[in-house]
């Protein structure tokens, strides 16, 4: 047991990280989920795990460059609101982030 | 002396492709001519039933832009396409040898509309052809 304590505390900071950083995942020319609220100043973590390229932009907040099947996007939202995730390549993709 | 009398036909033969690459892209009537080849190829490929669900998640005016750099740059043209490869551009469509010759049959129409000579289509098509085992995947 006294082994195994240390080990435990170590997964602690992990699972913290974990939900620091929510995961949105791209697949079929879609968004896992088409809406997520989260707090203002936490950051939401794209997965592209589709066969298809693609980038993400909220109007007048980000625009990234092009992902690649198997690469990830993480992106901060510092201000309260809703907002409209989108993608360039793929107009039907649509996640609302609500801001609180 | 000699390396200038050894140079002179190089630079011949590097001039003529050079003009050989103009001439297609005047021959297609410069960038002006390609746009409405690729409008008309584009709204071709839209009413076309054997494959216009390809193009249901498509950002469609998104598409018409990089299709006209990259006939530009395949026509000899002042553009230089920084899009990706074909293959991964079409990568996740899973598209047949069918979807393939029906896009270059509705390209075709729309080069005959624009009033392009067969043998000006035949050029621009022979140079579109290597990409056919880039984009069929199934």
């Amino acid at each position: 047991m006294k082994k195994l304590i240390p080990f435990l505390l170590l997964l602690v900071p992990v699972a913290a990280i974990a939900q620091d950083a929510r995961t949105i995942i791209q697949k079929g020319r879609r968004f896992s989920v088409p809406e997520i609220a989260i707090r203002r100043g936490e950051s939401l973590t794209f997965t592209n795990n589709d066969e298809f390229i693609h980038q993400i932009y909220v109007q007048d907040l980000f625009d990234t460059e092009e992902r690649m099947p198997g690469q990830n996007i993480t992106e901060a939202f510092p201000r309260a609101g809703t907002f409209d995730v989108r993608c360039h390549i793929h107009p039907k993709m649509k996640l609302v982030v609500r801001v609180n | 002396m000699k390396l200038l009398a050894l140079s002179a036909p190089l630079l011949v033969l590097f001039a003529l492709a050079a003009h050989a690459e103009d001439a297609l892209f005047a021959d297609m009537g410069g960038q002006a001519g390609i746009d409405r080849i690729v409008d008309a190829s584009v709204d071709n490929y839209l009413a076309d039933d054997r494959i216009k669900t390809i193009f249901d998640e498509s950002n469609i005016d998104r598409l018409r832009a990089e299709f006209k750099v990259q006939f530009c740059q395949i026509a000899g043209g002042p553009c230089q396409y920084k899009g990706h490869d074909m293959t991964m551009a079409h990568k996740g469509l899973h598209l047949t040898n069918a979807d393939f010759n029906a896009v270059v049959e509705d390209l075709q129409d729309a080069m005959d509309k624009a009033g392009l000579p067969f043998a000006t289509q035949n050029r621009f098509l022979a140079r579109l052809a290597p990409m056919q085992h880039q984009v069929v995947s199934r």
